[in-house]
């Protein structure tokens, strides 16, 4: 297996144990298929011709891995795990799962001259967000980005059991400050929402969650030193559970944190499972009952590689008055992906996987179209303001609003 | 001989020595970026007309300061520039009627971004130079060093070799 590694990969990896372990997953998960081309009807980029997860797979088997990277841009897949869904050989913890095995490539594969090419050419925003992580990884450096908080009466507390996680929620607020709405309202919603529980969440200026750095990078490193930063800093504040608001923050306290975090011992729930846990909504008045049609759109994040968090955010919309929730044609396992993850790959081909999907939407005849993901809230937002020489698609904006959960309760109720 | 060349060797000494002493004082890296029509003009006016400013800027020319995308800035620090410095034409007189307009909005944001990351956000300013103002432009230089200086070095680590270009230059 060494000389493979040697062979194959130039520029090479800082830790070797990594790359030998992480080459073991990766065939050990390729050797599971059985060619049944599944994954490749339902992946939404083998439509668009740009990726084939099946002759990926078939490559990894049969042949190099040098000829992997060469042939597959693997940086293209949106790990929206759709094809986990299909593939008979997809198990809870065993069998072949293809975001994995993206990702187990990837964090191999960065340090490869031909894939920093690629890497650069996927990248959105110039590379905004990347920028930032790896500026925020500098121990010296400390987050500040709290100050919103002033402006409301909110009170957080230090130290304490309970800690709300908010994430880079007020950084992309000063990027997208062009898309119409304030993304801090979503802190700001849940917040006001938990004090009027009598709960005092924990607030501190935790560093990125380090999702996008992971999965859109394969920076296994940075990812580690964020989970470790942040799970000592809860630690020091005494923290037994942490309550995210966001998907992709979501997946990663959950899932990928006590992967890499020795001891990690915290309850992490979502704000709408924590919301339901608590009966919060239940005891407050919303001011009017209005009929309001909304439908919901699930998040690969907090769906299908979340623990399949589908039912608690549609019984938080279920408990406001006066709201209908109309599904859409394509929900929970089967939702389509909004077609951008991790800040990669918004190009010409995922801009169709937006159409469909906000298309489906306005099929329903809803007024409100209602998101859990910050990066969903960005991308439809984005598509349906776009200038157009469509006259349809201009008029998109007027037929349907792209909101956030949160900030949706927080408007109907006058927080924010 | 011997004794002129131990003199010799010693002179070297001393002067090293100084020369030690001179860099370890704080010697910050700031970055400028200067739009074509006015402030670089500007720039070059205070060369011509001799006013004196620190030699620790580097100035980029861009044809309009809205050129200057938002992750330049953060690419800088992110390299372990100290400082950054956008000079624009005053408002209104943009060579393209609203660019500097678009970079104000810009950069009032990039400023809460950088403050966000945890940099002093004053690291990272914004400025008009017009074409016949060789003078402030000196004198703001001169301010913003100051200024940097009073911060200190930035907390990221540096990339060797960014300020060495010049050297390497006339090194061949
Ligand atoms: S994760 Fe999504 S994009 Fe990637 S192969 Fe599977 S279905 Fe296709
Ligand atoms: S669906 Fe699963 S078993 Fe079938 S070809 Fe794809 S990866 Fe292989
Ligand atoms: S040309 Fe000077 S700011 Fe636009």
């Amino acid at each position: 297996m060494a000389s493979y590694i040697n062979n194959e990969i130039k520029g090479g990896n800082s830790s070797f144990k990594i790359l030998e372990q992480n080459i073991k997953n990766i065939i050990s998960m390729a050797n599971y298929c059985f060619a049944c081309n599944r994954c490749v009807n339902v992946c939404p980029l083998s439509h668009l011709d740009i990726f084939f997860p099946r002759m990926l797979v078939g490559d990894l088997i049969y042949s190099s891995f040098g000829e992997v990277l060469t042939n597959h841009n693997i940086w293209n897949c949106l790990t929206c795990g759709q094809c986990t869904i299909y593939c008979p050989m997809t198990q809870e913890n065993d069998g072949i799962r293809i975001p994995e095995l993206i990702l187990e490539l990837r964090k191999i594969s960065r340090n490869n001259e031909i894939q920093i090419d690629r890497i650069t050419r996927c990248e959105t925003h110039n590379e905004i967000f990347p920028l930032i992580s790896k500026m925020m990884a500098n121990e010296a450096i400390i987050p500040n980005k709290l100050e919103f908080l002033d402006e409301k009466a909110l009170k957080t507390a230090e130290s304490g059991e309970i800690a709300y996680f908010i994430g880079c929620l007020p950084l992309m607020e000063e990027i997208f400050y062009n898309l119409g709405f304030n993304y801090n309202n979503i802190p700001i919603t849940i917040i006001s929402l938990l004090n009027e529980a009598n709960i005092v969440p924990v607030v501190l200026n935790e560093k990125c969650c380090g999702h996008d750095i992971l999965w859109g990078k394969g920076n296994i490193e940075t990812f580690k030193k964020f989970a470790e930063y942040n799970t000592q800093l809860y630690k020091d504040a005494g923290v037994k559970t942490v309550i995210v608001g966001c998907a992709e923050g979501y997946r990663t306290w959950k899932y990928d944190y006590p992967k890499i975090v020795d001891d990690f011992d915290f309850k992490v729930f979502h704000f709408s499972e924590f919301f339901l846990k608590e009966k919060i909504l239940e005891h407050v008045k919303f001011p009017y009952n209005s009929k309001i049609k909304v439908t919901y759109h699930d998040s690969c994040r907090m769906g299908r590689l979340g623990g399949k968090l589908y039912n608690s955010p549609r019984e938080l919309i279920k408990q406001i008055p006066g709201v209908e929730l109309i599904e859409m044609e394509n929900i929970k396992d089967d939702a389509n992906c909004c077609g951008v993850s991790t800040f990669t790959n918004c190009n010409e081909f995922t801009h169709f996987l937006r159409q469909n999907r906000i298309n489906e939407a306005v099929n329903t005849g809803a007024d409100y179209l209602i998101v859990t993901c910050p990066k969903c809230l960005t991308h439809f937002n984005c598509y349906i303001n776009e200038p157009s020489l469509n006259k349809e698609h201009n008029e998109l904006r007027n037929k349907i609003k792209v909101v956030d959960l949160a900030s949706f309760i927080g408007k109907l109720l006058m927080l924010v | 001989m011997q004794w002129i060349m131990k003199l010799f060797n010693l002179g070297g000494l001393i002067l090293l020595k100084i020369k030690k002493k001179v860099k370890s004082e704080f010697e910050p890296n700031i970055l400028v970026f200067c739009c074509n029509w006015c402030s670089y003009a500007g720039a070059d006016l205070a060369g011509v007309s001799r006013f004196q400013y620190p030699p620790n800027i580097r100035i980029i020319r861009v044809m309009c300061s809205s050129r200057v995308d938002p992750t330049f800035v953060l690419r800088a620090f992110n390299n372990g520039i100290d400082g950054v410095l956008i000079i624009g034409c005053h408002m209104g007189d943009c060579h393209y009627m609203k660019g500097f307009e678009y970079t104000q909005v810009r950069m009032v944001h990039l400023k809460n971004l950088i403050r966000y990351i945890g940099i002093e956000a004053d690291r990272f300013q914004l400025h008009s130079i017009s074409a016949s103002e060789g003078k402030q432009f000196s004198e703001l230089i001169k301010d913003f060093t100051k200024k940097i200086i009073e911060f200190g070095e930035l907390k990221i680590p540096k990339k060797s070799g960014i300020f060495e270009l010049e050297y390497n230059c006339t090194k061949k």
